[in-house]
């Protein structure tokens, strides 16, 4: 004879063993993802170095802030020095590969006839493999506001010549 | 197929189709070309001119000219580039390029990927926002300002789902796309089956989903998402940069969005799609042109119905019974407890006081695995699937007459076919992208329609005949309409002669069904019987299509061969377009049953009688299998009556909430020495269990389906099972091995292999025939063809030919005088069933809270009652109460209702144990219930928001003539013309 019954008596689980198990999947995933976390562990300390860590860490804990602050200085139009810094910072880090981004703009203009040459090729700009390291999403969040800050750069670039 | 012509483009001679247009040649020979409204799937709409080309010097839209012989067609003049940089010109007015913060910037977003292979930089005409608030619907918003009025909507709304809701009001000052008559999408007669959504080519709309979580910047707060906008805007040099930005970006989405193909977990059409999933969140699901049974078609509950997958409510450990409470198990302890009182049981009371019960919601190789393990590692037949429950007489039908038990050809057929009959069926809501299909034939393409159903129902309004038959007398009038034909000498003697067996027999077993008669049983005039020949005779090509309406019945196995017998009587099988299509309900409830989990058959319907077939599955799986019969479903609940049956395990059915009789059958539950539920939820069934494992859903696996055509698809896995919930196949797995059998499947192809081997009409079924969006329609040879329709060359009998099958009428179900309202019920489009699955979805939930008994305005009046009388329906089985919507797709005193409902309004409270005579499905549809009326009125059961309060507004299509004739509105390549 069995009736029916809804109540359920979850597990107990001790903390301990939580916190075996999470570790457990940290260095899995570590041990899983082997290269990818040297990469990493190489570009961070080379922003370390720079000193441009510890800016990346406040942009980190401030994003929703600094996102504002900076679509705001970028409607000011003057490239104030935020995007100056970050051009120096990426130019600096030697990952950019900005040729390629300018050629783009300045071949295919709407007044000249479509050459049948093919693109350059954006997607092999060193970053953005690094990018792919980061597979944390707050981490990436963040490079995306540097990726953003190109436009200015190409900007800047254009301004140059 | 047309005539190969020859034509030339840009200098290169090439061969066409006469019946290709420009751009489907272009396209198909790997050139460029912009185009913005055209879609493979819908043809061309013209409204964009993005695709302008020069015809033998004069500037057309390659999408709206057909090619001919010694065309000469440019697509890279500068007259060309400046009319589609023009006609850009004017899509960009409409529509702000920020992709970078965009969420449809995924690579695919058309508008991107056109304005940066036209390699435009700048724009002449500036942006400017419509006048219009953007409209968040329950799944889906639309944005206006994004909106460049291409079409696309409003075609597939129209012309491939035929929902009619979608138009373009191009005679506003502003244009845009408006829902019904102008209301808000939830107010409108939207189905939701979110097909706009797919083929939308920009950010216009977009699934709620999506919004704020597909991009890396994309989650912002709107006034920060402005204030980027135009920075964007502002530090632009020119599109250039930006697309470098947004693209790299969007690479960067593919990173952490990852796009799995899967199948439809409910409904047996068999839709497959991508589904998009970030971590375990389910961004969206979009249906692909190459998906072989829906393209881009896709109804409200397969793509936006994933609410259970990740609800709180899922099982995610094994639970035990303990005392009044069940207790969180690990696997070990559970698999071992199972394993042991299986043994127990097998061993005091013998392999046969267990009984097996599959899903149909679970894939061909679970049902393959269960009934193994029923077979093997138990020693008996008694295992069964959910088949019994709808579609068991439909198998039966068709073994007598033609010897498949499946459809007889794809859903193609039923689209091409000059007549399409649907007896029983709701098809527009029980299976709404078939019923799109045979919708859009009839719209376009002067496809004929006849529905017999007691509800007029969305197909029933549609038709161009509709019959109201009595309940349960479609074998009546389906006989008499057969008779008739012979009569006339309207059949088809040379196919009966030659492909046929039985002829004589069958003619004089129907003297009884003449039209006189006919009309006495089933109400339906002799007029209306005559029509119906005639309609058939004239048709050179008819398909019927059937459902529960008609199987559910105590006689459901005869009246499913009375519709084969008409279709042989008119050479209707073997040809394309012709045949007959029970229409399977769940995802699975074919390959379910094809593979094996019947009381008498292995997989791909082997007897189990047969002893060469025994023995070659004894020989394979190495046991002694037992040759007799097993209980179905419905006997080993009365087993569970009597004694007999001591234990059983039920995976994925909720039989004590969708059987007949629920109150009989909890109480053999409650029977039971041992019980063991293996579902995602604790459902009703579960809670009587004395072990619950959590099974993970389609989602969470690898393995195959069959839908209702027997195409048998593959899903990939998107996400891993939730927490210890496992795959139905591994815990079969893990339970032989417990009981000393060594099982070492190490995936789902190693089950499909070994079941392939033993099986002839799987003979050729392989995980690499069936990658990606590749299917195979059963039977499917060694070398992999496949039979995508039946009976082309013989019927499945020993000498190939069919057989018609004598019946007789003797059954009469009736109201009484005191049960005097008939209780019909169905589904309902919104949820799948009963709605354990759906109900998860907090959209749907919205929309479809409850259940309603729907009630003719005609017995309203005659009881006095208003909508949302509170009414209570009895009979011997049951009771049920309700509240009362007032339809006028039902008539007299037949009711109807939904079975979507955990509560109270269950039907199967009024449902008894009588069954189909033939293999004991239970007769849902003959329910005689008195009503009590508790309240005369009040709130309707049915939220403002539902469909089926909208008016649809048909139209023929997007009407581009319209917008061709606005003022302001100039083709490019005229202007061109002028300018030069
Ligand atoms: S029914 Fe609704 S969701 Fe489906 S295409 Fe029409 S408007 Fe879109
Ligand atoms: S909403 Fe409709 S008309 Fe507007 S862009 Fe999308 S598909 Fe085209
Ligand atoms: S429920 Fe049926 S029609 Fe709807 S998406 Fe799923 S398979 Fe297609
Ligand atoms: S693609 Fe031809 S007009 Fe839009």
């Amino acid at each position: 004879m069995a009736d029916k019954i809804t109540s359920i008596k979850r597990m107990e689980i001790p903390k301990e063993k939580i916190r075996q198990d999470n570790l457990q999947e940290v260095l899995d995933a570590l041990a899983d993802n082997k290269d990818a976390m040297l990469e990493t562990i190489r570009f961070f300390s080379l922003l370390h170095k720079e000193g441009n860590l510890a800016m990346i860490n406040a942009m980190v804990a401030y994003q929703e802030t600094i996102m504002g602050n900076v679509s705001y200085e970028f409607n000011r139009a003057e490239n104030g020095t935020i995007i100056k810094n970050l051009f120096l910072l990426l130019d600096l880090l030697g990952m950019l590969n900005l040729s390629g981004v300018d050629q783009l703009s300045n071949r295919l203009t709407r007044q000249r006839m479509v050459e049948d040459k093919t693109y350059p090729d954006v997607e092999k700009v060193g970053i953005f493999d690094l990018m792919k390291a980061l597979k944390d999403p707050e981490v990436n969040r963040v490079i995306s506001i540097l990726l953003l800050s190109l436009k200015g750069v190409g900007k800047n670039k254009d301004d140059k010549k | 197929m047309g005539k190969q012509i020859e034509i030339m483009i840009d200098g290169q001679q090439y061969m066409a189709d006469e019946e290709q247009t420009v751009i489907q040649v272009i396209l198909e020979k790997n050139l460029d070309i912009p185009h913005i409204c055209y879609h493979e799937g819908l043809g061309a709409i013209e409204t964009c001119d993005t695709c302008a080309v020069s015809i033998n010097g004069e500037i057309h839209r390659a999408c709206g000219t057909y090619v001919r012989e010694g065309m000469n067609v440019l697509t890279n003049s500068s007259e060309v580039k400046e009319a589609q940089f023009k006609a850009m010109d004017t899509i960009l007015e409409h529509h702000e390029l920020y992709c970078t913060v965009c969420d449809n910037n995924n690579g695919d977003c058309e508008i991107h990927n056109t304005v940066r292979m036209m390699g435009m930089e700048h724009q002449l005409k500036p942006f400017e926002p419509k006048p219009y608030e953007t409209d968040n619907g329950f799944f889906y918003r639309y944005e206006p300002d994004q909106c460049i009025l291409c079409g696309r909507c409003v075609e597939v709304c129209q012309t491939v789902e035929v929902n009619e809701t979608l138009s373009i009001d191009w005679e506003l000052d502003q244009p845009r796309v408006i829902w019904d008559d102008n209301v808000p999408i939830d107010q409108s007669s939207c189905v939701s089956c979110g097909q706009c959504v797919t083929v939308c080519p920009c950010n216009a709309l977009m699934e709620n989903t999506m919004l704020g979580e597909a991009g890396y910047l994309t989650d912002i707060k709107p006034g920060i998402l402005r204030s980027m906008i135009e920075t964007t805007k502002n530090v632009e040099t020119g599109f250039g940069p930006l697309f470098a930005v947004s693209d790299s970006e969007a690479k960067m989405r593919q990173d952490r969005i990852k796009k799995t193909k899967t199948v439809c977990t409910y409904c047996g059409v068999g839709c497959s799609f991508n589904v998009f999933t970030k971590g375990r969140e389910i961004l969206k699901v979009e249906p692909e042109l190459e998906s072989p049974a829906n393209g881009i078609s896709s109804c409200i509950k397969g793509k936006f119905g994933w609410g259970h997958i990740n609800s709180e409510e899922r099982l995610t450990r094994p639970l035990i019974r303990e005392g009044d409470s069940f207790r969180e198990a690990d696997w070990d302890e559970a698999l071992t407890y199972v394993a042991r009182r299986f043994k127990e049981i097998a061993d005091q009371n013998g392999p046969d006081s267990l009984g097996f019960i599959a899903s149909s919601k679970a894939t061909n190789e679970e049902s393959y695995l269960l009934q193994k393990f029923a077979r093997q590692v138990i020693g008996t037949n008694n295992i069964d699937n959910c088949s019994r429950y709808c579609q068991a007489p439909a198998t039966k039908g068709l073994f007598r007459t033609v010897g498949y038990g499946g459809d007889a050809g794809s859903m193609e057929d039923i689209a091409s076919a000059d007549l399409v009959i649907l007896v029983g069926s709701n098809t527009a809501e029980s299976h709404p992208v078939l019923a799109s299909k045979i919708k859009r034939s009839h719209k376009l393409f002067g496809q004929k329609l006849i529905v017999a159903d007691l509800r007029k129902h969305e197909m029933g309004q549609r038709a161009d005949l509709y019959i109201h038959p009595e309940p349960g007398t479609d074998l009546v009038w389906l006989s008499a309409v057969t008779k008739y034909i012979i009569d006339q000498g309207w059949h088809d003697q040379e196919f009966l002669e030659t492909k046929v067996n039985g002829f004589h027999e069958y003619l004089a077993s129907l003297s009884e069904f003449t039209l006189e008669a006919a009309e006495e049983v089933t109400g339906i005039s002799k007029e209306t019987m005559i029509k119906t020949a005639e309609m058939i005779h004239e048709s050179k090509k008819t398909c019927i299509c059937w459902a529960m309406g008609v199987t559910q019945h105590q006689i459901g196995s005869d009246t499913s061969t009375a519709i084969s017998n008409l279709l042989l009587i008119t050479g209707n099988y073997g040809k394309p377009g012709t045949g007959g299509y029970p229409l399977r309900g769940h995802n699975n409830v074919q390959g379910a049953s094809d593979f094996g989990s019947m009381p008498s058959y292995f997989a791909g319907y082997q007897k189990i009688s047969d002893q060469e077939i025994a023995a070659k599955f004894e020989e394979a799986w190495g046991t002694k299998i037992p040759t007799e019969k097993g209980l179905d479903n419905h006997k080993m609940v009365e087993a569970i009556h009597k004694g007999s049956l001591k234990a059983m395990y039920v995976t994925g059915e909720d039989m004590g909430i969708v059987d007949s009789h629920i109150s009989y059958v909890t109480k053999a539950f409650k029977k039971l020495e041992f019980f063991v539920v293996q579902d995602m939820f604790l459902t009703d069934t579960a809670q009587y269990a004395d072990v619950v494992l959590p099974a993970s859903p389609s989602l969470e696996k690898e393995g195959t389906f069959t839908n209702t055509e027997r195409r048998i698809q593959r899903l990939y896995q998107a996400l891993p099972p939730l927490g210890e919930s496992k795959p139905d196949w591994e815990i079969y797995k893990a339970l032989a091995n417990e009981l000393g059998f060594n099982w070492d499947y190490s995936s789902p192809a190693d089950i499909m292999e070994e079941a392939a081997s033993l099986t002839p009409m799987f003979a050729g079924v392989r995980y690499d025939r069936l990658e990606g969006f590749e299917s195979l329609m059963w039977p499917v040879a060694e070398d992999g063809r496949d039979t995508p329709l039946l009976y082309t060359e013989e019927f499945h009998f020993e000498d190939g030919k069919a057989k018609l099958y004598p019946l007789e009428y003797t059954h009469h179900y009736q109201t009484t005088e005191e049960y005097d309202f008939h209780a019909n019920n169905g589904r309902i489009l919104e949820h799948f069933h009963e709605g354990n699955m759906t109900y998860h979805t907090e959209g749907i939930e919205k929309k479809v809270p409850n259940s309603w008994i729907e009630m003719s305005k005609e017995a309203a009046d005659e009881l006095r009652i208003e909508e949302g009388a509170k009414v209570r329906l009895k009979n011997k089985a049951g009771e049920t109460t309700g509240r009362i919507h007032i339809s006028d797709e039902v008539t007299g005193k037949e009711l109807y209702l939904p079975l979507n409902d955990n509560g109270k309004s269950a039907v199967n409270y009024l449902t008894n144990n009588t069954v189909d005579k033939d293999t004991d499905t239970p007769a849902y549809k003959e329910v005689a219930v008195k009503l009590e009326v508790l309240k005369e009125k009040g709130d309707s059961p049915l939220p403002l928001f539902n469909y089926r309060r909208g008016h649809r507004n048909p139209q023929p299509g997007v009407e581009v003539g319209r917008k061709w004739q606005r003022e302001d509105y100039a083709f490019p390549g005229n202007e061109v013309k002028k300018n030069g």
